[in-house]
C-alpha cells in the first residue's frame, strides 16, 4: 500500500478521471445542456415559453400519446412475457445450455434494434413476407383482417424482439435470488403453491418487475431508428417528430419546439430511468 | 429453485419464445436468397457489385476500429484509476455512463446539431465526428465490462505484490494489470463494435453513408437486397461473438457470453 499512496500525494485524484470528464462533457453534457436551453429560447434569443406551449399543444399531443402508448404497450407485454421467460429458463435444469444461451442471445438481442430488425421482420410479417405467405396458405389473410406492420400493433410485434431479451437481463438476479430454502419453508410451513406466489414469490418479484417494466418503457420511448425505417416516418412517434426538426424538414422559425420536443422525452425517459433505479437498488438489497 | 411438477408451461413458454426469436432471423435468410420464382442470389451478387456497398463498409469498419480504440484508450485507465486510486469518483463515472440512456440519440443529435452546424447538419465535413459520440454512446457498456473486470481481480494485491517486486507503475500496468483484464478488455471491445456498427440515428441525421444508413437506403427500393444486407451484419455479429468467446476461452478468462448477458 505505501507505493499507492505515495504516489496519492503526488496527484490529485480528479487528474485521472479529466479525460473522461472532458470527452462526456464535450459529446453528452453540453449537448443536452444545449436541448434544455434551446427549448427555452425565442428565435430572437430572449427567453420564453412558446415552445414548451406548442410542444405539449394539441400539435404534438398525438406524438407523445402514441409513443406513450406503445411504450407502455411493449413494457407490459414484454414485462410479463420476459418474466415468464426468465423464471422458466431458471428452473429449467435440463438442457444445460438453455439459460446461458439464452441470456448470451439476450446480450446481443436487447442491443439488437435498428435497420436489420426492421427488414427482419419486413421479411416475415412484411405484405411480402414469409409468415404472411404461409397463413395465407392455411387460409388467414393477415393483412386482410387490417394488421400491418407499419401499423401500432405492428410496432409492437417487432418491439417486444428487443424487449423481451432486455427484461430477461433486468429479471434474471431476482428470480435467482428466490430461494429454494424460502419455497421449502413455505411448503413446511403448509402453504399451497397458489399461497407460496400469492405471499412470498410475487411480492418478492413486484419491484423488479415494475423496475423492468419502467425500464423497458423509457427503452422504447427513446427507441427512433427502427420506427423511422419502417414506416419511413410515417408513424406519429416523439423521436420522429424531433427526427423532422434535425433534417430541415419542419417549417423554419420554430426550431425551438424540436428542442422543446428533445426535452419532454429526456424529461419523460430520465423519469422512468430514475424509478427503476430506486426499484433496483431495493431489489439489490435482498438479494445480495 | 427446484420443481418436481411437469415443467410443461415453462416449455411452452421457452418454445414460444425461441420460435418468436429464430422465425424473423429464418425469413430473413430465406427472404434474401428467394426470388418470384425460386432460389436465387442475386441479392447477394447486386449488393457485392455496388460501389456504394464497399464505401459504407470501409467506413463503417474504420469508425468501429477507431471507436474502439480510443475508446478503450480512454477507459481502461480511468477504471483503472478510479479503482486503485480515486475510489471516491467511482459512483460518479457511473452516473456520468448512465447519463447516456436518459438522453437517447436523437436528442444527442439535435443538442450536437444546434452547437455544431447549425439545426440542418450539412457541411460537417469528416465522419470521423461520429466517432467520440460513438464513445460516448458505447460508454455504459465499455464501464461496465472494465468495473466488472477489475473488481473480479484482486488489483490492489497484484499492485502490491508487483511493486514489492521491483516493478515500476508502467511495467505493472502492461505486464500484470492488463494481462489480468483481457476477457474485460474483449468483452468490452466487442461492445463497441456492435454499438458502431449497428449505429443509425446519428449517422442518419448527420448525413453519413454508414453501413445501416446504406441498408435503410436500399430497403426504399430492393426489399431482398436490404434483407441480404440485414443478414450479413446479423451473421457478421454472430461470428465476432463466437470469435471473442473462443479467444477468451483460451486464455482462461471469464466465459464472455456471461459477461456480455450482465452489462
Amino acid at each position: 500500500m505505501e507505493s499507492g499512496d505515495r504516489v496519492k500525494r503526488r496527484l490529485p485524484g480528479w487528474i485521472g478521471i479529466a479525460p473522461f470528464f472532458i470527452v462526456a462533457f464535450l459529446f453528452l453534457i453540453w449537448p443536452a445542456y444545449a436541448v434544455v436551453l434551446q427549448a427555452f429560447e425565442s428565435s430572437d434569443g430572449g427567453f420564453t415559453l412558446d415552445n414548451i406551449a406548442t410542444a405539449t399543444g394539441p400539435q404534438y399531443r398525438d406524438a407523445f400519446l402514441t409513443s406513450g402508448l406503445l411504450s407502455l404497450a411493449t413494457a407490459l407485454i414484454g414485462g410479463v412475457l420476459g418474466t415468464l421467460l426468465t423464471y422458466a429458463v431458471c428452473t429449467l435444469e435440463r438442457p444445460r445450455f438453455l439459460k446461458s444461451a439464452m441470456s448470451t442471445f439476450s446480450g446481443v438481442a436487447s442491443q439488437f434494434g435498428g435497420v436489420p430488425l426492421a427488414f427482419a421482420f419486413v421479411a416475415s410479417l412484411g405484405s411480402a413476407g414469409l409468415v404472411t405467405a404461409l397463413l395465407a396458405k392455411i387460409g388467414i389473410n393477415l393483412y386482410g383482417t387490417g394488421f400491418s406492420l407499419l401499423s401500432f400493433s405492428g410496432l409492437v410485434i417487432v418491439y417486444l424482439y428487443f424487449q423481451i431479451p432486455l427484461m430477461l437481463i433486468v429479471m434474471t438476479p431476482a428470480v435467482e435470488g428466490l430461494r429454494a430454502s424460502w419455497r421449502e419453508a413455505a411448503e413446511g410451513l403448509g402453504a399451497s403453491t397458489f399461497q407460496y406466489w400469492a405471499r412470498v414469490g410475487i411480492p418478492l418479484l413486484t419491484p423488479a418487475f415494475i423496475g423492468g417494466v419502467v425500464l423497458l418503457f423509457a427503452n422504447a420511448f427513446a427507441a427512433y431508428a427502427t420506427a423511422q425505417v419502417l414506416t419511413s416516418g410515417s408513424v406519429n412517434l416523439v423521436p420522429i417528430q424531433i427526427g423532422f426538426f434535425v433534417q430541415g424538414n419542419v417549417f423554419a422559425g420554430n426550431t425551438g419546439v424540436g428542442y422543446a420536443l428533445a426535452l419532454g422525452m429526456i424529461v419523460v425517459v430520465s423519469l422512468a430511468l430514475l424509478i427503476n433505479i430506486l426499484l433496483q437498488r431495493r431489489v439489490s438489497r435482498w438479494t445480495s | 429453485m427446484t420443481r418436481s411438477r411437469a415443467p410443461i408451461g415453462r416449455w411452452a413458454i421457452v418454445a414460444l419464445c425461441v420460435a418468436f426469436f429464430a422465425v424473423p432471423l429464418v425469413a430473413l435468410a430465406i427472404f434474401s436468397f428467394t426470388s418470384g420464382s425460386g432460389w436465387t442470389t442475386a441479392a447477394y451478387s447486386a449488393i457485392f457489385r455496388d460501389a456504394q456497398f464497399w464505401k459504407s463498409v470501409g467506413l463503417s469498419l474504420l469508425l468501429a476500429a477507431l471507436t474502439t480504440v480510443l475508446s478503450l484508450t480512454l477507459m481502461v485507465p480511468t477504471v483503472l484509476w478510479v479503482h486503485l486510486r480515486a475510489p471516491q469518483y467511482r459512483s460518479l463515472i457511473e452516473a456520468i455512463t448512465l447519463l447516456v440512456f436518459a438522453v437517447p440519440p436523437i436528442t444527442l443529435v439535435i443538442g450536437a446539431s444546434g452547437l455544431l452546424l447549425g439545426l440542418v447538419p450539412k457541411l460537417l465535413g469528416t465522419p470521423l465526428i461520429l466517432v467520440p459520440f460513438y464513445i460516448v454512446l458505447s460508454f455504459a457498456f465499455t464501464f461496465r465490462a472494465l468495473d466488472a473486470g477489475v473488481k473480479s481481480v484482486d488489483l490492489h494485491t497484484l499492485v502490491d505484490a508487483a511493486h514489492s517486486l521491483g516493478a515500476g507503475t508502467a511495467s505493472t500496468v502492461m505486464r500484470v494489470i492488463l494481462p489480468n483484464l483481457r476477457t474485460a478488455i474483449l468483452g468490452a471491445a466487442f461492445l463497441t463494435i456492435t454499438v458502431v456498427l449497428g449505429e443509425y440515428v446519428l449517422s442518419s441525421l448527420f448525413l453519413y453513408n454508414t453501413l445501416p444508413v446504406y441498408m435503410a437506403d436500399v430497403g426504399t427500393s430492393q426489399a431482398q437486397g436490404a434483407a441480404a444486407l440485414a443478414l450479413i451484419t446479423v451473421l457478421f455479429t454472430w461470428l465476432l461473438l463466437i470469435a471473442v468467446s473462443v479467444v477468451s476461452r483460451r486464455l482462461g478468462g471469464q466465459r464472455v457470453g456471461t459477461m456480455i448477458a450482465s452489462t
